[in-house]
C-alpha cells in the first residue's frame, strides 16, 4: 500500500488531538520532517502484529496503548501482546518458534541480542535506519544492537545509574555529598558516610532495620552488581572486561585477583559493614527504610508517588578504582520467521523514531535513545536527573557482549546470591567461571 | 465408616465368573486411559530416552548424537551429584516428619465430632490453595525485613533470621512449606486406616488391661502398616516435587543449599537449553526415585490380612 | 486428656494450617506503606491492617486478564476432574470386572506411572506436547494429565468393594455392560467418584511450571501463574494487589472444597490420597 501525503493529513490531526499539550510539540517535531519528506512508512500493510513483552502490569499496558495510538496514526495495524513474567522473557524468546511460528516482534533484554542473532532467531533491520539515525542514537544503544555491521533493533530507552537520596536526611548530619561525576567518591569514602548515617538514623528512629544503602541486587542480574568487580580493575584490564575479548571465557577475568576484590565488596557491604539489607525487596527506599537507593531513571515515578514530600537528590555511584555503570535496557527485535516481516521491520523503525520512542522513554521516566531528543526532556537537564545523562555519556559501558549473555547473567545471579549469603568468595568465583565457560563453549 | 481400600481383606470365597472374557469390548472401556497412558507416559519416557542421547545447541535444536555422554557428563558433575544427595536428603527429612505429624493429627482427630471435622478440613486446606499461591504467601511471611515471622522473632527477643539467604533456614523453609502442605494427605490416609481397624480388637486388648501406649504400639501401629506403606510412598513422591518453592524462593541457593536435582533439571533445560543433559538428568533422578520407592515397599511389605 | 487441653491442641493445630492464609487475607486489605511501617517491631499491626481498605480488590478486578485467567483455571479444573474421573471409571470397571490376558500387568503398569512426577520430566513432556501441536492450547495443558494412575487405582479398588452378586444379578436380568455399570456399580461408588473428582479438580491449582512452559499466551494462562507477573522486578511490588488476586484465585477451589470436603474427610474413598 502506498500512501500520498493527503490521506495522511487527517490521521496526523487525530494524533495531535489525542496528545496532551506538552507532548504535542514533540510529536509534531517527530512527525513534520517525516511528513515533509517521503513517507517513512511506505509499504506498511497495516497487518496485526503480535509482540512478545514482559508483563509489567497496568503501567506497561497504558504505555503500549499510547504506542498503539501513534502506530495507528502512521498507518500501522493492531498490536497484540503476548505477555510473560519478567524472569521468563529469555526462555519465551528462545522457544518462541517451537510449536509454530511465534510472535512477530520480541521485546528482549538488550544484551541477549547477540545470542538471538547466533541462534538465527532475529532479522537485521539495518535498512530501516539512516546513517544519521544511527549516529543520533546514544553510543550504548547502537553498540548493544550492532553485530558484524548489522543493526538488529532499537532500545526502549537509555539508562543511567545514580544513588537516589533525601537531602533532608543528609543535611540533618551536615553531610556534603558529591553532586557531579567530577567530585565522585570511591567506596572507601562512601563507606564512612554510610556507616555513620546508618548508626545515627537507627538510633534516632529506634529501628534496627534501617539501612544506609539498597544496592539493588537480587533480581536485576549483573546490571547493578556486575559493576563491583569491573570497577575494581583499570579500564581495559581483565577484571574490567569481565569476559575475554571473544566473549567465550570468563575465567581469568571474573575471578582475577582484582575482580575478587570487587566481589568481596559485595559481601562486605552486607556483612562486614552491614550497611545493606540482604532482603531483595525493591520497596525499601519507597517506604523510608534505606537512606540511599542505587537506581535507574525508571524509579523516579514510583519514588515521587511513594514519597512526594522528600527533597530528592542524586549522587554518583561509588567506585573502587574505575568509575563504571552499566547502561542499555530492552531492545525491540524482529522474529526472523514471521510472515509479516515488512510490517514488523517498519514497527522497529517506528519504535526507533522520535515519536515512537518518546512514548516509551517518557513512560519509563527514562532518557530517550536519541541524543537529539534530550532537548525535549527538561527534567534531564537539571538536578537531580541530569546526573543520569552525565553518567551515560561519561561512565557507561554496555553489559559484556557475550553470546550466551543470558547464561552468564543467570550464573552471575547465582554467584551474587551465594556471595551475599556469606560464602567464601574465591572458590565461589572459581566455580562460577568454570561453569560459565562450559556454557559459553557451546557458542564457540 | 466401613472398610477402606488400603486395608482390604483378601476374599477367599470362590469368585463369580467375570462379566466378560477377552480383550475386545474391554478395549472400549480402557481406550481413553490407554491412549493417554501411551501418549503421555510411555511416549514421554521414550522421548526422554531419545532426547538424552542428543546434543543440542543453545536454541534447543538437536545438532548431533551424544550416545551416553550426557549421562556421563551429568553424573560426573559435582553439582548434580550434590543435587541428587540433596533430593535424597529431602526425602529422608520430609517423610518421617510428615508421617509423624500426619499420624498425630489423625489420632487426635479420629473421633467423628463436629469440631474434629472442622479442624480436619483446616489441616487439609493448604492442599486446596495451590503451591504457587502458598509460596507467594510464604515468601512474604518469611521476608527478612518485612516478614511477620521475623517480627515475631525480634518481638520475643530472638535474632532475626535471613530465611532465604542462610543455608539451614532456607532448607528448613522449603522443606517446611512442603510438609505443611502435605500433612493433610498423610492424615487422610491414616484416618482411613484407623477407621478400618475393627473396634473389637481394641476392645479385646483393653479388656486384657492394655494401657493407651501399649494399645497404640502393640495394636494400632501394626494394624496401620498398609496405611504406612501408602503414606510413605506418597510422601516420597511429593518430596521429589519440591521444585516450585525452590524456583520461586531460593533459586537453588544460598550456596547450593536448596539446589535440588529437579531444580537443576529445570535450569539446564529452560535457562541453558541443554536439553540432552537435562533429559539424562531427568532419567537419572527418575531411576533414583524408583529405587527408593522399591526399597521402601520392600521394607514396609505387609503380609497379614484381617481374615 | 483434660477437655480444655484437648481444645487448645486442636486450636493450635488448626491455626498452624490456616494462619498463612489469614495473614495473606489481612495483607490484602493494607497498602505497602501500612505494611512496612509496622514490620520492624512486633505489634497487633504487624498482622492486621492499621488502615484497612478494599481498594486492592478493586484494582484486582480491573486487571485486564485476571478474570479470564481465573476462568481458565476453573474450566481446566472441571475438565481435568471430569475427564480423569470418567476415564478412571471406565478403566477401573474393565480392570475389575473383565478378564483378559495381561490385566494384572496393565494395572501394574498404570500404577507404575505414578512414579513419574511432572517436575522431574518437564522437558520431554514439553517436546511430546509440542510434537502433537498442542503448545499454547487449552488441550495441551489438560490432556497429559487426564490419565491419572491414582484415579484408576482409587476407582478400581472401590469397584472391587461392590459385591459381584449385584452386577451378576443385573447381568442375568439382561443388562448390557453399560447398564451394569450404571445400575449396579455407579450407585455404590459415589464416594470414591467424588473424592477422585475433587482431588483432580484442586490439582489444577497446584500447577505452575507446566502452564508456564506449555502456555505462552497470556489470555490462555492460568491465574496462579499470571499472579507471578504482579511481582514487579523493576519497580515496586503492590503486595495488597498480589494478595487480593491470590485470594480471588483460590476462592473457587475453596468454595468447591467447602461443599465437598465432607466426602474427602469422612468417606471410605480417601486412601488414594493425593
Amino acid at each position: 500500500m502506498t500512501r500520498s501525503a493527503i490521506p495522511f493529513e487527517p490521521s496526523r490531526r487525530d494524533v495531535l488531538k489525542g496528545l496532551s499539550a506538552g507532548l504535542a510539540a514533540t510529536a509534531l517535531g517527530g512527525l513534520s520532517p517525516a511528513f515533509a519528506q517521503a513517507d517513512p512508512y511506505a509499504g506498511l500493510k497495516g497487518e496485526e502484529l503480535e509482540l512478545l513483552i514482559w508483563d509489567g502490569g497496568a503501567f506497561v499496558d497504558n504505555m503500549m496503548a499510547r504506542v498503539q495510538e501513534r502506530w495507528s496514526a502512521v498507518g500501522g495495524g493492531a498490536l497484540k501482546f503476548r505477555k510473560v513474567p519478567f524472569g521468563d522473557l529469555d526462555r519465551a524468546v528462545r522457544s518462541a518458534n517451537q510449536g509454530g511460528i511465534g510472535p512477530d516482534v520480541f521485546l528482549a533484554n538488550a544484551p541477549n541480542v547477540i545470542t538471538y542473532k547466533k541462534l538465527g532467531l532475529i532479522e537485521p533491520v539495518t535498512d530501516m535506519f539512516t546513517k544519521e539515525d544511527l549516529e543520533d542514537f546514544f553510543p550504548t544503544v547502537r553498540l548493544g544492537s550492532e553485530i558484524d555491521g548489522e543493526f538488529y533493533g532499537p532500545s526502549t530507552n537509555e539508562n543511567g545509574q545514580a544513588l537516589y537520596y533525601d537531602r533532608q536526611l543528609t543535611e540533618r548530619y551536615g553531610l556534603k555529598l558529591p553532586e557531579t561525576l567530577a567530585d565522585a567518591w570511591t567506596w572507601d569514602e562512601w563507606l564512612r558516610v554510610f556507616t555513620e548515617i546508618q548508626a545515627a538514623e537507627r538510633k534516632r528512629r529506634g529501628n534496627e532495620q534501617f539501612f544506609a544503602l539498597y544496592p539493588n541486587m537480587g533480581n536485576t542480574g549483573l546490571f547493578f552488581s556486575g559493576s563491583y568487580p569491573r570497577s575494581a580493575g583499570e579500564k581495559g584490564s581483565d577484571a574490567w572486561k569481565m569476559v575475554s575479548d571473544d566473549g567465550l571465557k570468563s575465567s581469568g577475568c571474573l575471578n582475577s585477583p582484582e575482580a575478587i576484590k570487587g566481589l568481596q565488596l559485595i559481601q562486605d557491604i552486607h556483612h562486614r559493614h552491614g550497611i545493606a539489607p540482604v532482603s531483595t525487596q525493591k520497596d525499601m527506599f519507597y517506604n523510608d527504610q534505606v537512606a540511599f537507593f542505587c537506581g535507574v531513571p525508571l524509579y523516579l515515578a514510583p519514588i515521587r508517588k511513594a514519597r512526594p514530600d522528600i527533597d530528592l537528590a542524586t549522587a554518583p555511584v561509588p567506585y573502587i578504582r574505575t568509575p563504571i555503570i552499566h547502561t542499555g535496557s530492552f531492545a525491540w527485535l524482529v522474529n526472523r520467521q514471521t510472515a509479516k516481516i515488512g510490517d514488523a521491520k517498519l514497527f522497529l523503525k517506528f519504535m526507533g523514531s522520535p515519536q515512537g520512542n518518546d512514548v516509551v522513554a517518557r513512560g519509563w521516566t527514562s532518557p530517550p535513545i536519541r541524543k537529539s531528543m534530550v532537548a525535549d526532556r527538561p527534567e534531564f537537564q537539571t538536578k537531580p536527573m541530569a546526573l543520569f545523562i552525565d553518567s551515560i555519556t561519561e561512565w557507561s559501558v554496555p553489559r559484556p557482549k557475550v553470546p550466551g549473555f543470558s547464561e552468564l547473567d543467570t550464573m552471575w545471579s547465582r554467584l551474587e546470591a551465594d556471595i551475599v549469603s556469606g560464602g567464601d568468595v574465591k572458590p565461589l568465583a572459581d566455580d562460577a567461571t568454570r561453569r560459565i565457560d562450559a556454557q559459553l563453549r557451546r557458542y564457540g | 465408616m466401613d472398610t477402606t481400600i488400603a486395608i482390604r481383606p483378601v476374599r477367599l470365597k470362590p469368585r463369580l465368573p467375570a462379566l466378560l472374557e477377552g480383550w475386545g469390548p474391554a478395549l472400549v472401556f480402557l481406550a481413553p486411559a490407554l491412549v493417554m497412558l501411551c501418549l503421555f507416559k510411555l511416549w514421554l519416557i521414550a522421548e526422554a530416552v531419545y532426547t538424552s542421547t542428543g546434543t543440542f545447541d543453545p536454541g534447543g535444536q538437536r545438532i548431533g548424537n551424544a550416545g551416553l555422554d550426557n549421562f556421563g557428563f551429568a553424573l560426573s558433575d559435582s553439582r548434580f551429584q550434590w543435587g541428587l544427595w540433596l533430593s535424597l536428603f529431602a526425602a529422608v527429612a520430609k517423610v518421617p516428619v510428615q508421617l509423624a505429624l500426619g499420624l498425630a493429627a489423625a489420632l487426635m482427630l479420629r473421633a467423628n465430632t463436629g469440631g474434629n471435622a472442622v479442624v480436619r478440613a483446616m489441616v487439609i486446606s493448604p492442599m486446596f490453595f495451590g503451591l504457587p499461591v502458598t509460596t507467594f504467601i510464604f515468601a512474604y511471611m518469611f521476608d527478612a525485613n518485612v516478614g511477620a515471622v521475623n517480627a515475631i522473632l525480634s518481638g520475643i527477643g530472638l535474632p532475626r533470621v535471613a530465611w532465604l539467604s542462610t543455608e539451614a533456614p532456607a532448607q528448613m523453609l522449603v522443606l517446611g512449606l512442603s510438609i505443611w502442605r502435605d500433612v493433610g494427605v498423610t492424615m487422610l490416609v491414616f484416618l482411613a486406616g484407623l477407621s478400618a481397624i475393627p473396634p473389637q480388637i481394641a476392645n479385646a486388648a483393653k479388656l486384657d488391661g492394655a494401657g493407651p501406649f501399649a494399645l497404640f504400639f502393640t495394636i494400632t501401629l501394626p494394624l496401620l502398616a498398609r496405611s504406612f506403606q501408602f503414606a510413605v510412598v506418597l510422601a516420597t513422591l511429593a518430596s521429589f516435587q519440591i521444585l516450585v518453592p525452590v524456583l520461586m524462593l531460593t533459586k537453588g541457593g544460598p550456596t547450593g543449599a536448596t539446589d535440588l536435582a529437579s531444580f537443576q533439571i529445570y535450569e539446564t533445560a529452560f535457562s541453558y537449553f541443554d536439553l540432552g543433559t537435562a533429559s539424562a538428568m531427568s532419567l537419572a533422578l527418575l531411576f533414583g526415585l524408583i529405587v527408593i520407592i522399591a526399597l521402601e515397599l520392600r521394607w514396609l511389605a505387609v503380609k497379614w490380612t484381617y481374615e | 486428656m483434660k477437655r480444655p487441653l484437648r481444645f487448645m491442641l486442636r486450636l493450635v493445630l488448626a491455626a498452624l494450617f490456616v494462619a498463612p492464609i489469614l495473614l495473606a487475607l489481612a495483607a490484602s486489605f493494607r497498602d505497602n506503606s501500612d505494611m512496612y511501617r509496622y514490620a520492624g517491631s512486633l505489634s497487633l499491626w504487624t498482622f492486621l491492617p492499621a488502615e484497612p481498605g478494599i481498594d486492592a480488590y478493586r484494582r484486582a478486578f480491573t486487571l485486564p486478564l485476571l478474570q479470564t485467567q481465573l476462568f481458565n483455571t476453573v474450566l481446566l479444573g472441571f475438565v481435568m476432574a471430569t475427564g480423569t474421573t470418567v476415564s478412571s471409571l471406565l478403566a477401573g470397571y474393565a480392570l475389575s470386572r473383565f478378564r483378559f490376558r495381561g490385566r494384572q500387568a496393565l494395572f501394574l503398569l498404570m500404577l507404575f506411572t505414578l512414579f513419574i512426577p511432572v517436575d522431574v520430566i518437564l522437558p520431554p513432556l514439553f517436546f511430546v506436547v509440542r510434537d502433537l501441536g498442542l503448545i499454547d492450547s487449552f488441550w495441551g495443558l489438560a490432556l497429559p494429565f487426564i490419565f491419572s494412575p491414582i484415579g484408576v487405582y482409587l476407582i478400581r479398588q472401590a469397584i472391587e468393594e461392590v459385591p459381584r452378586e449385584l452386577d451378576h444379578a443385573a447381568s442375568l436380568d439382561g443388562a448390557g455392560l453399560w447398564e451394569v455399570l450404571r445400575t449396579a456399580i455407579l450407585p455404590n461408588i459415589r464416594g470414591a467418584l467424588i473424592a477422585c473428582w475433587l482431588m483432580h479438580f484442586v490439582f489444577v491449582w497446584e500447577w505452575y511450571l507446566w502452564p508456564l512452559t506449555a502456555m505462552r499466551s497470556d489470555d490462555g494462562q492460568l491465574a496462579q501463574v499470571a499472579i507471578a507477573s504482579l511481582i514487579d522486578p523493576l519497580r515496586s511490588t503492590d503486595y495488597a494487589l498480589v494478595f487480593a488476586a491470590a485470594i480471588l484465585t483460590i476462592l473457587p477451589a475453596f468454595v468447591v472444597f467447602a461443599i465437598l470436603q465432607r466426602f474427602l474427610t469422612s468417606s471410605q474413598a480417601t486412601t488414594g490420597g493425593k
